[in-house]
């Protein structure tokens, strides 16, 4: 064999056989790895919780968009426009709309009907 | 007073109201009113309280939580609480038991709906005229008194002020000064925070002649008559003219429940008397006497003898009628009044039941003319 050759070769070989014994080495770590499986249960219960979650959150989204397009109301209640508080908006859009109080405002018969002389 | 249409009555103006009142900003509409946002209407209304103010823990809570001063003297004020009609009728009652149960259903039949709620003054008219929003749920510190104080007051003291009793003249401070009520009855004085009264002629008068017109207290201007006449007569001696008497108002309900009321017809009376309210606060001697619409019998539908100390009262009032004239049929000359017996009360004004209750106010005396 040419010496020149075995020359580089040796310590080529020698640094190869250290990393090989590396990876070797963390071998046996792995062999103390079962604990962890034990806890991996524990945690598939939280990490499976999000996956539930997320989906109410998208299909909120589509369902909650075409809604608006669907209703008339914003055409049909010009008056009700400045709503100034949350809960109101049907108090106010009909207490405003003056067509529909005519048509639905009934006059309370008077209490004392039989009443006779001034007040 | 113009009729308002039902549609009106419940109209909220999107401007004046919800864009503008402050009142708007504060609450939502079911926040006072109770009812629910629904959109279908009898499930909005369910629960819902037309009159918010009506009640005292509502105008304490509601009202209160800016208008504390306030409202805390209005709840306790005749205009709320209207028991200026408990001090009068309690002093006629007898003492059985009976009579006050029977007092207080007719109370609550016919004279509850007389009380004034913050609302009937300052967003809508009052019940007794048809109620209803009158500005599109605005709030005002002052309406129109056509659509508050003559709502209840209008009978009498309205057809005095603005000259609607045929043949008598309107009162001077509407036809030259054109004051509207408030002009000398006060907001301090509608909320009761000038003390608490029993009725309304408890205490000092409020509102006084003296306070516009200071130079005509006695001694302290040139105009003889003040100064001869005014510790003894009240202003309105001189100075008022005809006014409405009324005559027993009987109250009972249907067979349905409804209350209602029967009332001889008004006549028109000018009549002096001595003063029944005689006091530091009210010193004079004679006063101008309005005929009450009591009798004897006005309760009897809920109790026999209700009124069983009817004489404990005269029927002839203390009464300031509203028709106020510089120059009156009286003050023309000395003898138009001195000696005059058409213009002081007698009994040949009474009715039998009430000629005992009456002779505290019943001059026995005129003032004997002088000639002039």
């Amino acid at each position: 064999m040419n010496p020149r050759i075995t020359g580089w070769m040796l310590p080529a070989l020698l640094i190869l056989a250290f990393v090989v014994a590396g990876c070797g080495g963390a071998a046996p770590a792995a062999t103390q790895a079962p604990p962890a499986p034990t806890e991996a249960p524990a945690q598939a219960e939280p990490t499976a919780v999000p996956p539930t979650a997320v989906p109410p959150t998208a299909t909120l989204e589509p369902t909650d968009t075409p809604a608006p397009t669907d209703t008339p109301a914003p055409t049909e209640e010009p008056t009700a426009a400045p709503v100034v508080v949350a809960d109101a908006t049907n108090c106010i859009a009909c207490h405003t709309d003056e067509a529909k109080l005519q048509e639905l405002a009934v006059e309370e018969p008077p209490a004392e009907t039989l009443s006779v002389g001034e007040g | 007073m113009p009729p308002v249409e039902a549609w009106q009555k419940v109209f909220v103006d999107p401007v004046k109201f919800v864009e503008n009142d402050m009142h708007a900003k504060v609450a939502t509409c079911t926040q006072c009113h109770g009812g629910t946002d629904a959109a279908e209407m009898a499930a909005a209304h369910e629960g819902m309280t037309k009159n918010v103010t009506a009640q005292v823990e509502m105008v304490t809570e509601k009202c209160g939580s800016c208008h504390k001063e306030i409202t805390g003297a209005q709840v306790k004020s005749l205009h709320f609480t209207a028991h200026g009609y408990d001090t009068i009728i309690n002093q006629r009652l007898g003492d059985a038991p009976e009579s006050h149960a029977a007092w207080e259903e007719a109370r609550a039949n016919h004279c509850s709906s007389c009380h004034a709620s913050c609302a009937d003054c300052h967003v809508s008219q009052p019940a007794s005229v048809g109620g209803g929003l009158v500005s599109g749920h605005q709030f005002k510190a002052t309406q129109a008194f056509t659509k508050t104080c003559t709502g209840c007051h209008g009978s009498r003291i309205n057809n005095e002020y603005t000259g609607r009793n045929e043949g008598v003249p309107a009162d001077v401070h509407w036809t030259q000064g054109g004051m509207p009520c408030f002009k000398c009855h006060t907001g301090d004085e509608m909320h009761g925070m000038t003390g608490e009264k029993a009725e309304r002629y408890d205490g000092p008068p409020s509102p006084a002649c003296l306070d516009c017109h200071p130079e005509v207290a006695p001694g302290k201007g040139e105009i003889m008559q003040h100064n001869i006449h005014g510790e003894k007569l009240a202003c309105q001696v001189c100075h008022s003219v005809e006014n409405k008497s009324c005559y027993s108002c009987h109250v009972q309900t249907s067979e349905e429940g409804v209350p209602y009321y029967k009332i001889e017809p008004s006549v028109m009376t000018f009549k002096i008397g001595l003063n029944p309210k005689k006091s530091e606060d009210r010193p004079w001697n004679y006063v101008v006497l309005r005929h009450v619409p009591v009798d004897p019998t006005v309760f009897d539908f809920y109790g026999d003898d209700v009124l069983a100390n009817f004489d404990a009262l005269p029927t002839w009032k203390y009464a300031t009628p509203h028709n106020i004239q510089r120059n009156t049929p009286q003050n023309a000359s000395c003898d138009a009044c001195h000696g005059n017996a058409d213009i002081f009360l007698s009994e040949a004004d009474l009715k039998d039941y009430e000629i005992e209750a009456n002779q505290g106010v019943i001059p026995t005396n005129l003032p004997p003319k002088t000639g002039q």
